[in-house]
């Protein structure tokens, strides 16, 4: 897998460095070095139990690097830490094959981990005049989410025990917006859509874990809830 | 004895003085050059139209109804963009030989009046129109068009004095005022009322007595003076007439064919038949009647009585400057691309003076255009007539109609040849070499006029003038007559393609960045655009820098008095792109030989057009309202039916255009649209885009 990005990465830069000529970037400044934060109230209230106000937020960094005249390419490292509600505490360990009975007493757990991601912006020049790096755009993500959920007593009242270890992907799509001040400073905003393959078996009727697993069922709404609608702020510096 | 040498030297060097006095006013119309402006640029011209701005608003006092401050703000902040605007546009003069001669007039006009005299500043502007005005700061433009008309001074006289009592008087103050109040009553007036009619259109009566206290104020001037007032009367029949120059020779077709030896038949014209009104009755929106005025004017004196003159300076400087006005006139016409308003000037001058350089050169130019618009065949609007084109051009283009393209391209083929007898400069003979390839597929394709070929000689080259012509230049030449040995490529001759060549060395002309606010009802915003353009003509230089592009920003903005070849240049550039703009890039322009001088002082070829133009849109709120209320229904949408909702609407238009003032191709041409607010993020990144692209070529 990292040979595999490591490859696409050489190629894209490739691609920028030949295309040179008519790869403008802004003011000849191709890359952007930035940290953004994303959340979004609601979605969570909807789908996962949490408070209508609860942002879900996630800090990441990363780089953007311009590779055509409306075309830029980007990879991030997300960091994610959030609490977890579960609505039915359950005794029973991790592997153990049969379900306990649920009870109805409201838990919480730990909900950490990392993303990685890599996305390609689509700089809109025809209908906007756009150029790459400065303007609207409509973006096309890929985060491949490592998540852990363990317990920090409040569940099996032991602490830091792993409950759930989620390794799944989520793709995005979006419009945002890029405005560079100072000739030296990027604020990117956007918004995106975005589909979890985890949290999409949350939907599926004929999974029977949802009923008897409320960990899994949690984390699915979790997951499904945090990546459906997320907004992004991120500040960023032109970096060459 | 000693003391009667010393006399005699006395009364030498006195004798001599007034041909020294009469230096500035000499004229040698033989090799005559184009009037221009010299010495120190006048403080007018210089500075920041916003800090005259906040000069006259603290003219404004404090204890005036608030409307009435509101309207003279507006008035002053419009007023000193727009006249700035008229001074940078390339066409005003000063310190040039007829504004030094209108201000002596003005003078004798206000010598009663010596401390109104300090507060004016008279500048002549390179326009054909005829017409004078008057500012609210005491400039007066006066337009050659209208000089060349002028038959003495006492009618200057009268002119600068109508112009003189605005200034005093104010009118352009007080009618934008009351067109402000008129404004703010439109709105609240009831439509049925009876007097809605009075209200609306008394703006256009005020500004009618406007005129007439004018017209009586100034022949009250002029009564003061040795001018003998009837000169106002004269004026006025002399404004009823569209034609340029007064017709003291009257054309005769015979003029085409007299020494090219063409056997030309024409069919005769009834002059008298040509329909044209010279209307003194006309009532223009803003002007009386000119009937009116001129029975104004008569009972301020007894016209029995007044037996003033017509000149208290020498006649002959009055002569002269009107002369001058005439010979340039007829250029600004032909620049304009309208050879039949050109024609009729030169013929009128040359009948007088028939070997004179000058017109026979501007007669070439003019025979050129005219060739060039017919070998086209593109709509020559400009040059159609109508029943309110004068008699006399009328004449003259019933008879150019009558000749055949070929006739036509042979006349023009002639004049040049006779004028630039032998293969002298290159540049000189561009214009030949281009009618020459015109005419090669014109009289090709066009075999049924032959027969007014002496002869009956059926090749190009066989025509007697152009044979000689032919065998005097090199082989190469004789048959492509579209590539020099400079290098002088016509941009019609070659074929079209695609793409265009690197360009790293440009003369950037004027820059312009201008902004909107499309919701208020001053949509301009002048001082914001002003400031704006400060900062892009830095940005422009710093791109550039990056780029490695070489250029040399030639701008109104900050000159100072000293800058008198940048202005000279500045005129001359302009000049140029609104002629191309105007005749198209096709015909080789008037002062294409001055501009290729110029432009290699500055070592490039390439005129770049630069700007911004920002508009700031109102959104419907009926839309607003409907992208709300979708976007709530569909809900993860909300949030950019929000956004739409609450963000203004923007569009900025950013532009780089190069002309090569070597074959007047448009090399380059890349206007872009933003839709954003034309941030310094937005302009840079655009203007960075559209320099590179220009760099790399393609």
């Amino acid at each position: 897998m990292k040979k595999t990005i490591l490859i696409f990465l050489f190629l894209t830069s490739l691609y920028g460095s030949i295309s040179f000529g008519q790869v403008p970037g802004y003011m000849g400044k191709r890359c952007i070095l930035k940290a953004n934060i994303h959340g979004m109230p609601i979605t969570g209230f909807l789908f996962a139990n949490e408070k209508p106000l609860d942002f879900n937020f996630k800090f990441s960094v990363g780089m953007d690097y311009v590779i055509s005249r409306n075309i830029s390419f980007g990879i991030s490292a997300e960091q994610v830490n959030d609490i977890i509600l579960l609505n039915k505490l359950s005794t029973t360990p991790i592997g153990q094959s049969y379900p306990a009975a649920p009870t109805t007493f409201k838990s919480a757990a730990n909900f950490y981990g990392y993303n990685l991601g890599a996305n390609m912006k689509f700089f809109l020049n025809r209908s906007s005049g756009a150029l790459a790096p400065f303007g609207r755009y409509f973006v096309i993500e890929y985060l491949k989410n490592y998540v852990t959920v363990s317990d920090d007593g409040r569940y099996y009242a032991s602490g830091n025990k792993q409950i759930n270890t989620i390794s799944t992907s989520t793709i995005l799509i979006g419009m945002g917006s890029q405005k560079i001040l100072f000739n030296r400073l990027v604020i990117d905003t956007n918004l995106k859509y975005g589909v979890n393959f985890y949290g999409l078996t949350r939907i599926k009727a004929s999974d029977t874990r949802i009923d008897f697993d409320p960990v899994y069922a949690a984390c699915t709404s979790k997951m499904f809830s945090d990546y459906l609608f997320t907004l992004s702020v991120g500040i960023g510096v032109l970096a060459f | 004895m000693k003391k009667l040498q010393n006399q005699y030297i006395l009364v030498i060097i006195i004798s001599f003085l007034p041909i020294l006095c009469f230096k500035t006013l000499a004229q040698n119309f033989d090799n005559y050059i184009n009037i221009k402006s010299s010495g120190e640029i006048p403080a007018d011209f210089l500075g920041l139209s916003s800090s005259k701005f906040k000069a006259d608003k603290t003219t404004i006092s404090k204890e005036e109804e608030t409307y009435l401050k509101r309207s003279k703000k507006k008035f002053y902040l419009e007023n000193n963009f727009l006249v700035d605007e008229l001074l940078h546009n390339g066409k005003v003069l000063y310190n040039d030989p007829i504004g030094i001669y209108v201000n002596k007039v003005l003078d004798k006009v206000l010598v009663h009046k010596p401390e109104l005299k300090k507060q004016i500043r008279v500048y002549v502007v390179l326009s054909d129109i005829v017409n004078a005005y008057a500012t609210n700061n005491g400039i007066i433009f006066i337009n050659i068009g209208l000089l060349a008309k002028l038959e003495n001074e006492a009618q200057l006289a009268f002119i600068l004095g109508h112009e003189v009592t605005h200034f005093e008087k104010n009118h352009v103050l007080n009618r934008f005022v009351l067109n402000e109040k008129i404004q703010r009553k439109k709105i609240r007036i009831n439509y049925s009322d009876s007097n809605v009619e009075s209200i609306l259109f008394s703006n256009t009566t005020y500004a009618k007595d406007q005129e007439i206290e004018s017209d009586i104020e100034s022949t009250k001037l002029l009564l003061g003076t040795l001018y003998n007032p009837k000169a106002g009367m004269e004026v006025m029949k002399i404004l009823a007439s569209d034609i340029p120059l007064k017709d003291t020779y009257h054309f005769t077709p015979s003029f085409f064919s007299k020494e090219t030896s063409l056997h030309i038949t024409f069919k005769s014209i009834d002059f008298d038949s040509l329909k044209y009104t010279e209307d003194l009755e006309a009532d223009s929106k803003t002007h009386p009647a000119l009937s009116q005025r001129i029975t104004t004017i008569s009972k301020l004196f007894d016209s029995l009585n007044h037996n003033k003159s017509y000149f208290i300076l020498p006649q002959k400087d009055f002569f002269t400057i009107q002369k001058i006005a005439q010979f340039e006139v007829s250029k600004i016409f032909l620049k304009k691309g309208n050879y039949l308003y050109a024609f009729y000037c030169i013929y009128e001058l040359l009948q007088n003076d028939p070997n004179n350089a000058y017109l026979n050169n501007l007669l070439c130019k003019t025979f050129y255009l005219a060739s060039k618009y017919r070998n086209s065949q593109d709509q020559d609007n400009l040059n159609t007539t109508t029943s309110n084109t004068p008699k006399e051009i009328q004449f003259i283009a019933e008879y150019l109609k009558q000749l055949s393209d070929t006739e036509l391209n042979i006349l023009s083929t002639y004049f040049y040849l006779k004028t630039y007898p032998g293969e002298e400069t290159i540049v000189k003979e561009i214009r030949l070499r281009d009618l020459l390839y015109d005419f090669k597929f014109i009289y090709q394709d066009n075999e049924e006029n032959l027969e007014h070929i002496p002869n009956g000689r059926t090749t190009i080259a066989s025509i007697p003038f152009v044979e000689k012509y032919l065998n005097s230049i090199s082989e190469e030449s004789k048959n492509s007559f579209t590539v020099d040995n400079d290098g002088l490529v016509l941009a019609n001759k070659k074929k079209s393609k695609t793409g265009y060549a690197k360009i790293d060395n440009i003369i950037i002309l004027d820059p312009v960045y201008k902004k909107f606010d499309l919701r208020r009802k001053t949509e301009e915003k002048f001082i914001a655009s002003e400031k704006s353009l400060l900062i892009y003509n830095e940005q422009i230089r710093k791109i550039s820098n990056q780029l490695k592009i070489r250029d040399t920003i030639v701008s109104s903005v900050g000159w100072t008095k000293n800058d008198t070849l940048a202005f000279h240049n500045h005129s001359l550039f302009k000049s140029q792109v609104e002629e191309v703009l105007t005749n198209g890039s096709q015909i080789i322009s008037t002062d294409f030989e001055l501009v290729d001088t110029t432009c290699n002082g500055y070592k490039s070829h390439h005129l770049a057009l630069m700007g911004t133009y920002s508009f700031h849109i109102q959104k419907s709120p009926v839309v607003k309202v409907f992208v709300v209320i979708w976007t709530a229904l569909v809900f993860p949408t909300f949030p950019i039916g929000l956004y739409y909702a609450v963000t203004p609407s923007f569009k900025t238009y950013t532009y780089l255009i190069t002309l090569n003032c070597r074959n007047q191709a448009f090399d380059y041409k890349n206007v872009r649209l933003l839709k954003y607010r034309d941030s310094m993020g937005a302009i840079n990144s655009s203007m960075y885009y559209q320099l590179l692209k220009m760099k790399k070529g393609k």
